[in-house]
């Protein structure tokens, strides 16, 4: 299904919190799709991403599903989900949604309908003022701050503002969550070197982040966000500030981090972006709910 | 193994040519002006708490060589009373006195050399044959072999009734409570020094976890804890801490060495003696450097201590 605005039938608060999906299995329909690149990339370009995508599922040291979805089998649920800031309307109304693992969606709406604060929410850097989150099968209510900063260690979330630390080298930027793991640095040198080259940025391991331009910034945050091989990937507006080349390649790089087994949810409003992959589904925030497109 | 290990190829340009990788640098960043303040204040700190401490020791040892010198001697007082020969009450008393058990020597003053000792009160020039001028007998005790000093005036007084032992108690208890009163003050301005210290620790700590708020943004993000989080602080305050220690440490070791060598310079003068009396020789000895080395650590320690603290409570007043 193609989504073209309002001409596209829209399901609100589409799956019930109990409709649990079975889980996923190799060949289903819902497990990972070997995903089409749409748009003029030429010949080489599209031969260029079959080749980056022939991935082998069965190399992945995946756990076991219930021990990191929970028993609904969901990695992420809202249930009327409700947030407003202050005295003031609801930012967010009555939202419903979940999402399930190896999934891939498209976060979309105006600017200021709520896309960064109901990214927010997802990383537990807001509470809601009503409803239910659960994340990784755990109510994120009842999570202690310790339980929080364990769950966001299976989230990783790329900024528009990127959030590198000036201080650090890329490499370092890069190498924090393994850091904050309490991993020896010796054991993720490898890693992170590896995963450096693989965006692009191998040479530039022993840059500072304020000399280097907004797409290696955005690559490096991208690398950042990779590197602890995330069950959730949050992204805002991740190709707003690179060309279109580089926009279809950061994409290029997400298809293939979900065809890994990682949910991926990118904030944007970029249309185009959106048409580039048609298997994703669609998120709108719109008026502070949530409208779903599968 | 990782996806990006087993796609053929990369999403971008592969970089054989990596560099080799750099050294772990710290998450909360050395360079500041906060922290340069801060290492300056607990050097000085430092320096003054070792100075109080120290002094206050030097104060307390000086007190008890006071109260021995003075606890070693005692004088025995002979008035001239009427229808009484004082100096045969003087021959009197000082016999009875060098048989007593724990009497090293009793030396009796001659009229002149008594009369010598009013002379500070009297002036000099005057005639004081005339004077009933008491008689004075100075007695060395023997510390091994403790007197009766009240079984002694008892005896003394039975036998020779003009004769009042003085063992100088009250001077000695005046002297004693003077150097505990300095030794509390040292103490009283050591544990203010200490904390103003843990003030300044306290304001600088949550100045730079304002100053660092994005930091500890995005540590939160990748799913650091507010303890990795309150260590990384409490490293960065331990390093600043020790810094200030060590210049503070090795300030107070510089001053003592040259105080002592300033009181060997100036001893023959009065100004020095009078220093001599209340302070010693200004050596503070192994032990007085012992507690300036733990002094230093304790503040190194007690920086990262309460920075860790103070992180650690703000995270979880945040969360």
């Amino acid at each position: 299904m193609r989504w073209r605005g309002s001409a596209v039938a829209v399901r609100r608060n589409a799956a019930s919190p109990r409709e649990a999906p079975a889980r996923p299995r190799r060949g289903e329909k819902n497990a990972p799709k070997q995903g089409i690149l749409k748009g003029d990339y030429g010949e080489e370009g599209l031969n260029c991403y079959d080749a980056a995508t022939r991935f082998v599922p069965s190399a992945i040291e995946t756990p076991p599903f219930g021990a990191i979805f929970g028993r609904d089998g969901f990695v992420l649920t809202f249930e009327n989900v409700g947030l407003r800031y202050g005295v003031g309307a609801e930012t967010l109304r009555d939202v419903n949604f979940q999402v399930a693992p190896r999934t891939f969606q498209f976060l979309t709406g105006p600017s200021g309908a709520g896309k960064t604060t109901l990214m927010r929410l997802i990383i537990m850097a807001l509470r809601p003022t009503r409803g239910l989150i659960n994340i990784f099968g755990k109510d994120t209510a009842a999570l202690s701050n310790e339980e929080i900063a364990e769950n966001r260690r299976n989230i990783g979330v790329v900024f528009q503002d990127f959030r590198l630390l000036d201080h650090l080298t890329l490499y370092e930027n890069v190498a924090l969550p393994l850091r904050v793991l309490g991993r020896e640095e010796s054991s993720y040198r490898g890693e992170v070197t590896e995963l450096l080259r693989w965006v692009g940025l191998g040479e530039r391991a022993h840059a500072f982040p304020t000399i280097l331009s907004g797409g290696e910034k955005q690559r490096a945050a991208i690398a950042r966000a990779l590197i602890a091989q995330p069950k959730l990937l949050l992204a805002d507006e991740p190709t707003g500030n690179v060309d279109p080349t580089l926009a279809r390649r950061i994409l290029r790089l997400f298809i293939e981090l979900h065809k890994s087994g990682t949910a991926v949810i990118i904030a944007t409003h970029d249309l185009s972006l959106m048409d580039q992959y048609e298997d994703a589904r669609r998120l709108v925030l719109a008026d502070g709910r949530l409208h779903i497109f599968e | 193994m990782r996806f990006w290990s087993s796609t053929r190829i990369t999403a971008f340009e592969f970089d054989e040519d990596a560099e080799e990788i750099p050294r772990e640098t710290a998450l909360v960043p050395a360079d500041s002006v906060t922290g340069r303040a801060l290492v300056t204040v607990i050097a000085i700190m430092t320096f003054l708490a070792a100075l109080a401490a120290n002094v206050a020791i030097l104060v307390a040892d000086a007190s008890v060589e006071w109260r021995g010198d003075i606890a070693r001697e005692a004088t025995v007082q002979v008035r001239p009373i009427a229808g009484r020969d004082v100096e045969a009450d003087v021959k009197e008393a000082a016999e009875r006195l060098r048989a007593t058990h724990g009497v090293r020597e009793a030396r009796v003053y001659a009229k002149s050399e008594s009369e010598a000792l009013l002379t500070p009160w009297l002036g000099e020039g005057l005639n004081l044959s005339e004077l009933p001028t008491p008689r004075m007998i100075v007695l060395k005790l023997d510390p091994d072999r403790p007197v009766d000093l009240d079984r002694l005036r008892t005896e003394l007084e039975r036998a020779v009734p003009s004769a009042v032992l003085d063992d100088h108690h009250m001077f000695i208890e005046r002297l004693g409570d003077m150097a505990r009163a300095a030794v509390a003050l040292a103490a009283l301005i050591f544990i203010l020094i200490l904390a103003a210290m843990a003030i300044a620790v306290a304001s600088a700590t949550r100045a730079a976890v304002a100053t660092n708020r994005e930091i500890v943004e995005v540590l939160h993000i990748v799913g650091a804890a507010d303890s990795f989080i309150a260590r990384e602080f409490q490293r960065r305050f331990l390093a600043l801490g020790l810094r200030g220690a060590l210049v503070g440490g090795i300030g107070a070791v510089a001053f003592f060495a040259l105080a002592q060598l300033a009181a060997q310079r100036w001893r023959a003068t009065g100004g020095g003696d009078q220093m001599e009396a209340m302070f010693g020789d200004f050596s503070i000895g192994p032990s007085g450097f012992v507690i300036i080395v733990l002094l230093a650590g304790g503040v190194a320690a007690l920086t990262g201590y309460l920075s860790q603290f103070i992180v650690l409570r703000h995270l979880r007043r945040l969360g």
